[in-house]
C-alpha cells in the first residue's frame, strides 16, 4: 500500500499540469500582497467606514494576519477548482490514457487501487494547503509583518489580539484540508464514470461553482437546501476566526463534510467494483 | 497437460448486442493458442473478461484451476498482458513504468529482473528514456516486459503485431517464439490476421460474432492438403440429389444446380471431376481453395 | 432662544437652593479646579469594549492623555480602539469649561451612597455639550456618575470608581455607556460562515445600539509632561 501511495504519488507530480495549482496559488497570493502594498489603507479604510464612524482604529491593522485572511477569502474558494484538476484525473485520466486496463489486470483490487488514489490525492491536497499556507501566510507575514488582526464580518467587527492568532490559522488550515478531502471524493467519483479527464474536472468545477453560488444566495428557498449543501460547510475555516470560535457550528460542518467524503468515496469504491474497464 | 486458463459459458451482452456468447476454451500449459476473429468478433471483450476487466453475464473463468473472481484477484499474478494498444504512461521513463506494475504486481520483485526483461525485450539502455520517445514497436515491446515484469506462466498479447511495421512484427514475432520456446511462457495472442495465427499459434480458436466457430491445433485445422473445391456447371437439378447418394456425400459441403462445394483432400479433386463427367455433369469450372482460408474469409465477407 | 429662557430659570431654581452648606456653584468649582489639575497623565489600563456588534477582547495598554483633548492608546504595536469621541472618555472633558450655570438637585442616593447631583448648563457652546448631570462624593470631592447630553453624540453614562488617586479626581475604573449606531457590511463582501446555521441569537438587533467600555487604570504617571508628538502620530494613523 504504501509503496503503491508513493509511486502514485510519483506519477502525479511528474505531470506538469500538477503545478499549474501551485504557480495559480502563488501567483494569486502575490497579486493581492502587491495590491495591498499599493492600495490597501484605501480597500480598510473603505471597508471600515462602519467602524471608524464611530471608533478610531490604530496600529499596524494592515499587517500579515489580515493580508493571509484577505488571500484566503478569495482563494480558498477556488482551491477546489486545482484539486479537481488532479482527483479528477485520477481515474479517467489512466482510462484516457489507457494505462487504467493494464493496471487493472494486476492482482491488486479495484479498491485498494481507489483508495490509493485516493490517499494520494488527498496529500496532493495536503501539500497544496501547506503551499497555500507559505505564500499566503508566511509570505504575508514577512512582507507585512504580525499584529492583532481585525475581521470584518456584514454584521461584526472582530479584533483578535497577535498572540491568538497562529493557532486559528493551524485550525483553518486543518477545516480546509478537511473542505478539500470532500472535493477530492466528489472529483472522483465522477472521475470513476468518464473515460477521459475533462469531463469530470469540469464537473467538478461546475458542481461546485453552482453550489456555492447557492450556498451564498439570501433565498427563502435556498435557504431550505443549504445545510445540506457542501459548499455551504466549507467556508467554515472563517469560524476560527470568530470570537467566540463557534465550535458546534464548526464540528457539525465537519461532519457534513465528513459524511460528503466518505460517502462519495464508498460510492465510488462500489461503482468501481463493478465497472466493465472498457477504455 | 494441464489448463493454464480455461472459460466456461462465458456470455457478454452490451445492451442488445451479444458480444460473446456461450464461449468455452481451454489453454493448456505451453501452447501457443491463437484467437482468431476480424474486428468486432468479440476477441476483445473475450479477453478482458478472462481478464476480470469485464464481468460476464454467465460463465466463469478458471486460472490454474481456481476460479477467478474479484475476489480472487490474486490468481492474477499468473498472468501477463497487453490490451490492444500498448498505452503506458508516456511522460514516464520505461524503467519507471516497469517499477509502478512491478509495485503492482504484489510481488517482491528485485531490481536485475528489471534489468531481464529490458534485456529480453531488446530495450536495455532507452530504460532511461521517456516512453513518448519510444517508436511503436519500442512501445510494444515495453508493454510485453511490463507484462513479463512479474514472470508470469501465461501471457495475453492482445493484437500484438496491429500497427507496426514489418521489421516491427518480425521482432515481436521472434520474442514471441523465444518466450514461448525459451522461457516456457504459454501465450494467449488475438489477431484478425490467419497467417499470424498460423505462424505463431500451436493452437487456435476462431471467433465470429461472439461465438466459437472452430477451435483445435494449428496442424490439424489447417491440413495443407486439404481443399474446398467449387464445381461450377451448366444448370443440372439432377445433380445434387445424384451425390446426395454418392460415395462423395460426407464431402459435399454445399450443393445447388450451378454450383456443387466440396472439402476434399488435394490429390481427390481429378476423381471427383471424373464421377461428374462420367455422370452427366457438365463442369464449367473447377476452383481450389486453402480450405481455413476460405472459410474464414467468407466469414470476412460477411 | 429656549436656551436662554432655560438658563434663566435655572439661575432662579439656583438662587432658591443656594442655602446649602456648600453651594453648588462652589462645590462644582472646587470639584472642575481639582478635576483640571491633572495636565496629563499615561496610564496601564485595561480596557473592555462590550458593544453588541463588536468582539474585541480585553485590550491591555497605556492610555496617554493630555489636556485638554488629547488621547491615545498606545498597544505596543497592537491595534488600539478608542471611541472616536473621546471628548468623553474622561471626567475633565466632561465638565464643561468656561462660563456655566449649576443648579443644585439636592441629596440623593445612588448604589447605596448619598450623593449630591448637580446640573451643569455650559453658557457658551462647549464640546457640543448640552447638559451634565454630576452625582458628587460631596466628602472626598469625587465625581461618581455623570449623564451628560451632547449635540451629536446623545447621552453619555459614565460610572467612576475611585481608590487610589483620589487626590487628583482619577478614577481606578471607568464605566461609559453611549450610544452606537449600527454596523453592517454586505454579505456579498463578507461571505460570511455560520449565517445559515445559526440565525437565531444574532439578528433583532435595534438600529440604535448601546455599548460600553469599561477601563480599569492600574496607575497613574500624572503631570510628568508629554510631547505632542505621541498623539499626532495617533492622528495620523486614524485619518
Amino acid at each position: 500500500m504504501i509503496k503503491l501511495l508513493s509511486l502514485e504519488l510519483y506519477k502525479i507530480f511528474k505531470r506538469p499540469r500538477t503545478f499549474i495549482s501551485f504557480g495559480l496559488v502563488t501567483a494569486i497570493a502575490l497579486v493581492i500582497q502587491l495590491a495591498m502594498t499599493a492600495g490597501g489603507k484605501d480597500f480598510l479604510s473603505f471597508g471600515m467606514q462602519g467602524i471608524t464612524e464611530q471608533f478610531d482604529v490604530n496600529g499596524n491593522i494592515l499587517n500579515g494576519y489580515l493580508v493571509a485572511y484577505l488571500i484566503l477569502q478569495s482563494l480558498l474558494i477556488h482551491i477546489p477548482l486545482l484539486i479537481a484538476l488532479v482527483a479528477g484525473d485520477t481515474l479517467a485520466g489512466e482510462a484516457n490514457m489507457g494505462t487504467l486496463r493494464l493496471v487493472l489486470t494486476r492482482p491488486v483490487s479495484r479498491s485498494e487501487l481507489v483508495l490509493v488514489k485516493f490517499m494520494a490525492s488527498i496529500i496532493y491536497s495536503l501539500l497544496l494547503i501547506i503551499w497555500l499556507a507559505a505564500v499566503a501566510l508566511l509570505l504575508s507575514i514577512v512582507l507585512f509583518g504580525t499584529g492583532d488582526m481585525i475581521n470584518m464580518k456584514s454584521e461584526t467587527f472582530i479584533l483578535l489580539l497577535k498572540n491568538d492568532i497562529p493557532w486559528r490559522y493551524f485550525a483553518a488550515f486543518g477545516f480546509a484540508s478537511l473542505a478539500m478531502s470532500s472535493i477530492v471524493s466528489l472529483a472522483m467519483f465522477l472521475s470513476a464514470f468518464a473515460e477521459n479527464a475533462i469531463g469530470p474536472i469540469v464537473a467538478t468545477m461546475g458542481i461546485v461553482v453552482v453550489l456555492t453560488i447557492l450556498s451564498n444566495l439570501e433565498l427563502p428557498l435556498f435557504n431550505l437546501i443549504k445545510p445540506y449543501l457542501f459548499t455551504t460547510h466549507m467556508i467554515g475555516w472563517k469560524g476560527f476566526f470568530d470570537d467566540p470560535v463557534p465550535y458546534a457550528a464548526i464540528t457539525r460542518s465537519a461532519g457534513v463534510l465528513l459524511s460528503y467524503t466518505a460517502g462519495l468515496l464508498l460510492a465510488t469504491i462500489l461503482y468501481f467494483n463493478k465497472k466493465d474497464i472498457q477504455s | 497437460m494441464s489448463a493454464i486458463l480455461e472459460a466456461r459459458g462465458l456470455t457478454k451482452k452490451f445492451g442488445e448486442r451479444v458480444a460473446v456468447n456461450d464461449l468455452n476454451l481451454t489453454i493448456n500449459r505451453g501452447q501457443v493458442y491463437g484467437l482468431l476473429g476480424q474486428n468486432g468478433a468479440g476477441k476483445s471483450t473475450l479477453i478482458r473478461m478472462l481478464l476480470g476487466l469485464i464481468f460476464p453475464d454467465q460463465g466463469e473463468v478458471y486460472i490454474n484451476g481456481s476460479h477467478f473472481t474479484p475476489r480472487n484477484r490474486r490468481l492474477l499474478a499468473h498472468v501477463g498482458a497487453i490490451i490492444e494498444r500498448p498505452d503506458l504512461y508516456n511522460y514516464l521513463s520505461g524503467w519507471d513504468n516497469l517499477r509502478i506494475f512491478a509495485a503492482l504486481s504484489k510481488q517482491n520483485i528485485p531490481t536485475a529482473r528489471l534489468h531481464e526483461v529490458l534485456e529480453m525485450v531488446g530495450l536495455a539502455g532507452r530504460e532511461k528514456d521517456k516512453v513518448k520517445t519510444y517508436s511503436l514497436g519500442m512501445k510494444q515491446r515495453l508493454g510485453i516486459a511490463v507484462a513479463l515484469i512479474h514472470d508470469p506462466e501465461l501471457l495475453i498479447l492482445d493484437e500484438p503485431t496491429n500497427g507496426l511495421d514489418p521489421q516491427g512484427i518480425a521482432e515481436i514475432r521472434k520474442l514471441i517464439q523465444m518466450l514461448s520456446m525459451q522461457q516456457g511462457k504459454t501465450i494467449l495472442l488475438s489477431s484478425h490476421l490467419l497467417y499470424e495465427v498460423e505462424q505463431m499459434a500451436t493452437h487456435m480458436l476462431i471467433l465470429h460474432k461472439g461465438r466459437k466457430i472452430t477451435e483445435g491445433a494449428v496442424k490439424e485445422l489447417i491440413d495443407p492438403d486439404e481443399t474446398i473445391v467449387e464445381i461450377d456447371m451448366l444448370h443440372n437439378a439432377a445433380a445434387p440429389a445424384m451425390l446426395a447418394t454418392s460415395e462423395w456425400k460426407q464431402h459435399v459441403t454445399a450443393a445447388t444446380p450451378a454450383q456443387i462445394t466440396f472439402r476434399v483432400n488435394n490429390r481427390q479433386v481429378p476423381a471427383i471431376n471424373e464421377y461428374l463427367v462420367k455422370n452427366g455433369v457438365q463442369v464449367t469450372r473447377i476452383h481450389a481453395k486453402h480450405s481455413l482460408e476460405n472459410y474464414f474469409l467468407t466469414l470476412t465477407n460477411d | 432662544m429656549i436656551r436662554k429662557k432655560l438658563t434663566t430659570l435655572l439661575a432662579l431654581l439656583a438662587l432658591a437652593t443656594a442655602a446649602q452648606a456648600q453651594t453648588a456653584d462652589e462645590l462644582f468649582a472646587t470639584v472642575r479646579t481639582k478635576v483640571l489639575q491633572v495636565k496629563d497623565y499615561v496610564a496601564d489600563v485595561n480596557m473592555k469594549i462590550d458593544v453588541a456588534f463588536m468582539q474585541v477582547p480585553m485590550l491591555k495598554g497605556k492610555l496617554y492623555y493630555k489636556a485638554p483633548d488629547k488621547m491615545k492608546l498606545e498597544r505596543n504595536g497592537g491595534i488600539s480602539i478608542l471611541p472616536r469621541k473621546n471628548i468623553n472618555m474622561t471626567l475633565s472633558n466632561l465638565i464643561p469649561t468656561g462660563k456655566v450655570t449649576v443648579i443644585d438637585m439636592g441629596n440623593t442616593t445612588l448604589k447605596d451612597k448619598k450623593l449630591r447631583l448637580l446640573k451643569v448648563v455650559p453658557d457658551e457652546d462647549n464640546n457640543g455639550i448640552v447638559l451634565t448631570k454630576m452625582w458628587l462624593d460631596e466628602k472626598e470631592l469625587l465625581v461618581t456618575h455623570t449623564e451628560t447630553t451632547t449635540f451629536n453624540d446623545g447621552t453619555v453614562i459614565m460610572d467612576l470608581d475611585y481608590k487610589n488617586y483620589n487626590k487628583y479626581g482619577l478614577p481606578d475604573k471607568v464605566k461609559i455607556f453611549m450610544d452606537l449606531k449600527e454596523y453592517k457590511l454586505p454579505k456579498g463582501v463578507t461571505m460570511d460562515y455560520n449565517d445559515v446555521l445559526e440565525k437565531t441569537d444574532k439578528d433583532k438587533t435595534a438600529k440604535k445600539q448601546k455599548g460600553t467600555i469599561e477601563i480599569k487604570y492600574l496607575n497613574y504617571t500624572i503631570n510628568k509632561g508629554i510631547p505632542d508628538a505621541i498623539f499626532a502620530a495617533a492622528k495620523k494613523g486614524s485619518e
